[in-house]
């Protein structure tokens, strides 16, 4: 298993402050070429999780590796193959951006021969080609947000952890930053945190939300997608019986009425809706409508989050 | 990495006006201290090569680098105190935090870049009484060891401002922190010296970093004053490193 280490991986993690327990117990594995969306609502300790990846805070208990280094016994090294934006980018106003690059690169351990081209190629990715020599005071956020982006990644680490990226950025520009993200992803692996759901969806390949410090839901974006199998299907039909005849039906998990329509639930898990409407059909009940229902993340999100005891129960 | 980061600070101090105008004020004042001392000296300079009395050097090193102690007092706050609240206020500190560094690094080449504005400020008075070498022999060695006394001085009291600094979030709160705490050393120390005029003035007077300044002014080599000047430093850099590894391990 050590040939492949996850890019990250965060082993038991547990943040106490004082008698609150902000992270208790969350596991996590960011796998190279993933963009990892960390959910949650506020409070839910995404931001606690974050800083402790990327060692501004020290777990009460647990483990974290970065690419295979122990951040907690080698902080270092492992220091060295992550880069980190914080929620507030860290943006000196007095600096020029080509300077604070510099500087970067240099507190990251980049060789002084290797700066220019290192800060160039950050430049060039960031889509800050122009304003090198413009002070990081005098820029718009859209650009400071880019140059703390920047920063993050000048000395080319493995794994790169973004906390909250598209604050306060106006539309045009959370384009251009999740459009950023993606080709990030491709070549490092990312972790973002957000409490933007589209913001998800548009960029992250899995996907992990967080509850009163539990991870309760930690799925790949392909399972979300139009193409997974549904869950649920709303039918009409035109001579509908009681629900318990529906329910009595060998393909029928579970049945219940939805306004107007009937809600139902297949019981195999993939296909199982051609038996269902096999056995209407043959029923004879007047099958008119079918509607697949997905969950959609913002559902997903709401049951996670809306209950107080979390589960480890996943969608 | 200690270099990139004092070489920052450095470089950040000397982009504001505020170590320009500071150096220009501070030399300002050393200047007319250095000029109302000289002028006091041709005064009764007769009088005292008569009675053989100290020399240009010997009447005027203590009282110059005396008042440019208090002068550069209180000057060092307005430099020290933004070290490490100014990169809690830009959010800086977690990039510093993040980074393959660690506190004592960061804490030293804070530290480091601050004594590039500090240094050039004690230089500046040495040079007053240099400037009088054109006319007049001066004692090479008591102005090196009165020079070596303010640095070390302002050394000391810069690591007290940087812990200071690692205090709060408010730059200014941090400024007045370091103002009290060396103000309070030095006014405890004289008024033990004064009240008690035995080992109870002694003892009150130890902690105050004047106390120890005096020696080097008068032209002694006094090594137990560099240790108390060393320890003082290493004291508040151990401080200011540990409030900063506090910072991750709680808050």
């Amino acid at each position: 298993m050590p040939a492949t280490a996850p890019l990250i991986e965060l082993v038991g993690l547990y943040r106490d402050y004082g008698p609150l327990r902000a992270v208790a117990g969350v596991d996590l594995r960011l796998e190279r070429g993933e963009v990892l969306g960390l959910l949650g609502p506020n409070g839910a300790g995404k931001s606690s999780t974050m800083q402790m990846l990327a060692g501004t805070l020290a777990p009460s208990a647990g483990g974290v590796r970065i690419d295979g280094v122990d951040l907690l016994e080698q902080p270092r090294q492992a220091k060295r193959r992550l880069g980190y934006l914080p929620e507030q980018p860290p943006i000196y106003p007095d600096m020029t951006v080509s300077e604070y690059l510099h500087f970067a690169a240099a507190l990251h351990g980049v060789a002084r021969a290797e700066r220019d081209a290192a800060v160039q190629r950050a430049v060039a990715r960031c889509g800050l080609t122009g304003v090198e020599p413009r002070l990081l005071g005098h820029l718009s956020k859209g650009y400071q947000q880019r140059a703390g982006i920047a920063q993050a990644i000048v000395h080319d680490p493995a794994a790169v952890v973004l906390d909250e990226p598209t604050v306060g950025l106006d539309p045009i520009q959370i384009r251009e930053i999740r459009a950023l993200i993606a080709e990030l992803g491709r070549e490092h692996g990312v972790v973002l945190s957000t409490h933007i759901l589209p913001e998800v969806q548009a960029v992250c390949s899995r996907v992990a939300i967080m509850h009163q410090g539990h991870i309760v839901f930690s799925e790949p974006m392909a399972t979300l997608d139009a193409s997974a199998p549904a869950d649920s299907f709303l039918v009409t039909l035109a001579r509908a019986p009681a629900l318990a005849q529906i329910e009595a039906l060998e393909a029928v998990r579970a049945a219940e009425a939805a306004e107007s329509r009937i809600r139902v639930w297949p019981a195999a898990e993939s296909g199982g809706i051609e038996r269902v409407t096999e056995q209407f059909v043959a029923a004879g009940w007047g099958l008119t409508e079918l509607i697949p229902e997905r969950r959609s993340l913002e559902q997903i999100f709401v049951d996670m989050t809306a209950q107080d005891a979390p589960t480890a129960e996943a969608a | 990495m200690i270099v990139a980061i004092a070489r920052r600070e450095a470089g950040a101090l000397f982009r504001s006006p505020v170590a320009w105008s500071l150096l220009a004020a501070v030399a300002a004042l050393v200047a007319f201290i250095f000029l109302l001392h000289l002028e006091s000296y041709l005064q009764i300079q007769s009088q005292l090569s008569s009675e053989g009395g100290p020399g240009v050097t010997g009447y005027l090193l203590p009282r110059l680098f005396g008042g440019a102690a208090t002068i550069h007092l209180l000057a060092l706050p307005l430099l020290t105190m933004g070290l490490i609240a100014g990169e809690w206020r830009h959010g800086t500190l977690a990039m510093l935090l993040s980074a393959p560094v660690s506190p004592l690094e960061i804490i030293m080449g804070k530290f480091l870049g601050v004594l590039a504005v500090l240094l050039p400020m004690v230089m500046l008075t040495a040079l007053m009484p240099l400037a009088l070498s054109a006319l007049t022999d001066i004692d090479g060695g008591a102005l090196l060891l009165a020079t070596l006394g303010a640095t070390l001085f302002v050394v000391a009291a810069a690591a007290a401002g940087l812990y200071l600094s690692t205090l709060t979030r408010q730059p200014v709160i941090a400024a007045i922190g370091t103002l009290a705490l060396l103000l309070a050393l030095v006014l405890l120390g004289e008024w033990g010296a004064s009240t008690f005029k035995d080992q109870w003035g002694a003892l009150a007077a130890y902690p105050a970093p004047t106390t120890h300044l005096e020696p080097f002014l008068g032209g002694l080599f006094d090594s137990g004053a560099l240790a108390y000047f060393v320890l003082f430093t290493a004291l508040f850099l151990g401080l200011a490193t540990r409030r900063l590894d506090n910072e991750r391990l709680q808050r």
